[in-house]
């Protein structure tokens, strides 16, 4: 009879640590508790530990657009102000980056991708994981530029025709404007005929590097803060799949 | 003291019709204070004919004062040092004294870290204090530090060099030490100008032994009164030690008076700071190499790294444009390495619960991104090696969990490219192997339908996912060569197939298509 008591004790007490943990996860309030209840055991500090690792907000960005148009050479542009000459393809790079946006501390994740992939269906996973896009292309080829069509239908694809996903439109190597091949009329129409901005940039001068990055976080944080407010629970929108996979780990804790 | 001077004047001389002229407290070396004061007074008569004579005055039971000796200007002579020995003696005790108070009003004045750290500074060594603060060493009171650190170290400076300067003087005329052979080497040295001053051998030249010989016996206690001055500043917050290097090493190329017996009080500074130095490095060095785990954990981001970094950032304030770079880059060399060594240490952790490989390659990833961020050139090395480590390793743990959706598939084909290459069977013989017959072929791709191929590929995502920090941001790049080298992977099977079983018409159950097509779904499922 004790031992019975004993366990459901020991049940109850691991319930209302649960509930706790996640009340201030939903609240986004630190956890006071954590110390109380860490001598109970290994549990309670991981759910802790995996809930609030930084309840600053990331942003994840994916830079598309065919091969040698620059988009490591923006990405690294933006992340550490230089810029590397030599070409070498990139496979995948993830970048990540604590920016202020608008008097706000958040990061940037960045996801710096393969121009040339042998099967377009291995994006499909990253895209998915992407929130914003900065879709790039050479203003001195007009190849690249008719390939932006292609990445931004699968954009769509995989987020399920979701229109309002945030994409940049952008023209690269800008520094050599009189060699252009892609006339900038061109861009605007395919900018407004997907309804995003187009901005002409050089990575090699940093013209309109940091403006196509902030642009696209502001618009994603728009959009994150809208979906927020319209459900009227804050957050939970984009909290929802990580609560379930939250609970998920806590299952696996049992 | 002009108190006491118009009391004096008052009482004693007044009646005399004389005038103090000077005035000075007369003290004994041992420095044991008198019951009542001895003054030394220079009086002039006012009126004709001039007389100038000097008193000892002593002070009484009820604050009067009485004239002992007399002596006339004219009887004063200037008296040599005879013994050296008891000079040095006497004076030495008078020096500690001093140094005593000196160095204990500084240290109190030495800026201490926030509560926190009060505890650990009760403990002694400063050893087991820097220990004992992991993580917030180079944090609070930083700022504090820049501001009154240079100002103290001045303060030592200037008053030392003082003091030295004169007792020197005195020395040397005390002792009738040659003077015009210093002087000759004086104007030599200045007229030569700059620096490189600081080496012994050179100070030799330029000193007189006999004035070392003394001036080194009388400020014998200033060495460790240096050395403990140090560890005071760099105790409660060890990074001061940077600045203090800083602070010496602009210092040590400002034009010295390689003569003065100063320079090599100096010299022996500048070398305890670098030992300092040293240490602090060293033990940094230390705590990254080390690696802790007790318990069966997920190791995550070392944290070694985030303050590698943190050290780099103040450390480059510190020293900005100052010229010893070339010390603080082979520390900067040290430290990398040290952390490198941690990365490799914590993967081959037996309690690690992730692979040894993505140890490596979270971490070396991290040290990448943090080198990139903090462009330190000499480093530009150490960065490209990290990048290229993370790669290897991301490479390495693609290769072992690649193979699991298609597990019997992978060792089947294994075995028959070890044939092959070991064993020297031509391809198209490989079929009337009894092992590796058709019949064998066709029972292990059956092993492998369709559907469990995806499902071992959803299996082998969610592995990676539960292997890595969450939320990492490496995941994408991970799953992409995992699906990049499955596929290879695929058609590389079909390619064995084609060449060792001509014409046999057997074909994996999933296909490259089919393969992308999974890839597609589980993109769709979260």
């Amino acid at each position: 009879m004790e031992k019975v008591l004993h366990v459901t004790r020991s049940i109850w007490k691991w319930i209302k640590l649960k509930f706790l943990s996640f009340w201030y996860f939903i609240t986004g309030r630190e956890n006071p508790h954590t110390g109380v209840f860490s001598a109970e055991g290994m549990a309670s500090k991981k759910a802790s530990g995996t809930l609030q690792p930084q309840q600053q907000v990331v942003h994840k960005v994916i830079m598309v657009g065919t091969g040698g148009v620059g988009k490591s050479a923006l990405t690294l542009q933006f992340m550490y102000d230089e810029f590397v000459e030599e070409y070498e393809p990139t496979k995948a790079d993830s970048y990540r980056k604590k920016v202020v946006l608008d008097g706000e501390e958040c990061s940037i994740d960045i996801l710096d991708t393969a121009g040339q992939e042998d099967y377009s269906a291995i994006r499909d996973n990253y895209y998915r994981s992407g929130e914003g896009f900065i879709c790039v292309f050479s203003i001195l080829d007009m190849e690249s530029f008719e390939a932006t069509n292609e990445f931004r239908e699968q954009i769509l694809r995989v987020k399920n025709s979701d229109n309002s996903v945030p994409i940049v439109l952008v023209g690269n190597k800008g520094d050599m404007r009189e060699q252009r091949v892609v006339p900038a009329e061109l861009c605007r129409q395919r900018a407004e005929q997907w309804g995003v901005h187009y901005v002409e940039t050089s990575a090699k001068r940093r013209e309109n590097v940091d403006k196509v990055f902030y642009d696209l976080m502001r618009e994603m944080k728009r959009r994150k803060g809208g979906a927020a407010t319209t459900i009227g629970i804050d957050a939970s929108a984009s909290a929802g799949r990580k609560k379930r996979s939250g609970i998920k780990k806590h299952c696996t804790i049992l | 003291m002009s108190a006491i001077r118009k009391i004096i004047q008052r009482q004693l001389f007044q009646k005399d019709d004389e005038r103090i002229q000077a005035i000075v407290n007369v003290s004994k070396l041992d420095g044991k204070k008198k019951k009542h004061q001895t003054l030394l007074c220079l009086a002039v008569t006012i009126e004709h004919p001039i007389a100038v004579r000097l008193y000892f005055v002593k002070g009484e039971k009820d604050d009067t004062f009485k004239k002992k000796d007399r002596f006339n200007l004219r009887e004063v002579r200037e008296i040599d040092g005879i013994n050296p020995k008891k000079y040095i003696d006497s004076t030495n005790m008078l020096y500690k004294r001093l140094f005593d108070n000196f160095f204990d009003t500084l240290i109190s004045k030495v800026p201490k870290a926030g509560g926190l750290e009060k505890k650990s500074k009760t403990s002694d060594s400063a050893n087991t204090s820097m220990r004992s603060d992991n993580q917030s060493f180079m944090s609070a009171s930083s700022e504090v530090d820049i501001e009154v650190l240079p100002q103290l170290i001045e303060t030592v400076l200037a008053e030392l060099s003082a003091v030295i300067d004169a007792e020197q003087k005195f020395v040397v005329r005390f002792f009738h030490i040659n003077s015009e052979l210093l002087a000759q080497f004086e104007t030599t040295s200045t007229g030569s100008g700059d620096s490189s001053s600081l080496g012994g051998r050179n100070m030799e030249k330029h000193m007189n032994d006999q004035v070392r010989h003394v001036m080194g016996a009388l400020f014998e206690s200033l060495n460790i009164h240096l050395d403990s001055f140090c560890r005071a500043v760099c105790r409660n917050n060890p990074s001061n030690v940077l600045l203090l290097f800083v602070i010496m090493s602009k210092k040590v190329l400002l034009p010295q008076d390689p003569s003065s017996y100063f320079s090599i009080t100096f010299g022996s500074l500048v070398v305890l700071i670098k030992r300092q130095f040293d240490t602090f490095i060293n033990m940094e060095c230390a705590q990254y190499s080390e690696v802790r785990i007790v318990k069966k954990t997920r190791i995550g981001i070392l944290p070694s790294i985030a303050r590698f970094a943190s050290f780099v950032r103040r450390a480059e304030s510190i020293f900005e444009n100052a010229e010893r770079r070339t010390d603080l880059e082979k520390a900067y060399y040290n430290l990398c390495r040290a952390v490198c060594d941690g990365i490799q240490k914590a993967a081959a952790n037996p309690y690690s619960k992730s692979p040894s490989s993505v140890v490596k390659f979270e971490n070396f990833h991290e040290l990448y991104l943090t080198l990139s961020e903090l462009k330190i050139q000499c480093l530009d090395q150490q960065r490209k090696d990290a990048k290229a480590l993370k790669e290897e390793h991301i490479d390495a743990y693609v290769k072992e969990f690649m193979g699991r959706p298609l597990k019997e598939i992978q060792t089947f084909f294994d075995n028959v490219n070890n044939a092959i290459e070991l064993r020297g069977i031509r391809p198209d013989e490989i079929s009337y192997q009894q092992q590796f017959s058709r019949i064998e072929l066709k029972k292990v791709i059956s092993q492998h339908p369709g559907k469990e191929v995806k499902k071992g590929l959803e299996q082998l995502y969610k592995k990676i996912e539960k292997n890595l920090v969450p939320n990492s941001s490496l995941l994408q790049v991970v799953w992409r060569d995992m699906q990049e080298q499955f596929i290879k992977q695929i058609s590389e099977y079909n390619r064995v197939i084609s060449t060792c079983y001509p014409g046999s018409k057997i074909e994996l159950d999933v296909c490259t298509d089919n393969v992308l097509q999974f890839f597609s779904e589980i993109a769709q499922q979260h």
